[in-house]
């Protein structure tokens, strides 16, 4: 072979650097099909790292190891039981405690005089069963037992229409304002009615306000 | 407690009428009628 030129020999070791070195940029010389060979693993080959993430692990080939035990931090940071109760018994006493309103003091203690006017009444109806239950009297029967018994209905039905029928709760007050303004109405109040004429009248009033800001 | 009270009310006054049938049942047993009236009612035989 005649000794190449120094560009033929520049070309030739290019190839022949491009062909040991793997992959280049330039044209490629023609190569031969693979011939089948064992699998070999191949090493994963990763690209160099990059500023601060250089020591952070790379999660291809295989989870990383921990060596701390996996712990619930926001549970092991909550307090237990002993730990609530004894913080509990720290508290000032009662300031916890939810009270009622005014008003609903003065439910509850209607509510207890009413009760106790129950058991009272209770107390008569059980007198006057032992009563009729009781052997005859050989004169007749008693005849103020039988007023009794129509005094009984009467402050029963008394008791059932003008007290607990009167009585406002919250349910009346927070689920049917109609029933409770019907109600405070009845029982001679207007401050809930004002209300709801206000709110009656307060549509009305906007739509004015619309119209004249549109003349 | 309201609701509560209101059933016990309704049952005194079934209960009390019950008392009052059953007292007028057996004064009809002797023949004594009562007649209401006036400051309370008044049986005659």
């Amino acid at each position: 072979m005649p000794p190449k030129s120094g560009l033929a020999a520049k070309v030739a070791s290019r190839l022949a650097a491009s062909n040991n070195s793997g992959p280049s940029t330039g044209r490629k010389a023609p190569t031969k099909p693979p011939v089948s060979k064992p699998a070999q693993p191949t090493p994963a080959v990763h690209p160099p790292p990059l500023g601060p993430t250089a020591d952070l692990p790379t999660f291809r080939d295989e989870p990383p190891q921990l060596d701390v035990p996996l712990v619930d931090e926001q549970a092991a940071h909550e307090p237990g039981p002993e730990q609530l109760a004894a913080a509990s018994e720290q508290l000032p006493p009662g300031r916890l405690e939810r009270q009622y309103s005014i008003a609903s003091q003065k439910t509850v203690g209607l509510l207890d005089q009413i009760k106790f006017d129950l058991l009272d009444l209770q107390q008569r109806l059980s007198r006057a069963e032992a009563e009729i239950e009781a052997p005859p009297p050989a004169d007749g029967l008693p005849a103020a037992l039988r007023g009794e018994l129509a005094k009984l209905h009467g402050d029963a039905n008394k008791l059932l229409a003008t007290r607990i029928d009167a009585i406002l709760t919250g349910a009346h007050v927070s689920f049917e304002p109609s029933v409770a303004a019907a109600h405070l109405r009845r029982a001679g109040r207007s401050r809930v009615s004002h209300a709801c004429h206000a709110q009656a009248t307060l549509p009305r009033e906007r739509t004015t306000h619309v119209r004249c800001g549109r003349r | 407690m309201r609701k509560e009270m209101i059933r016990t009310v309704e049952g005194l006054i079934e209960t009390v009428e019950d008392l009052v049938k059953r007292f007028d049942a057996l004064a009809a047993e002797r023949g004594i009628a009562y007649s209401p009236g006036k400051g309370g009612g008044a049986y005659s035989a």
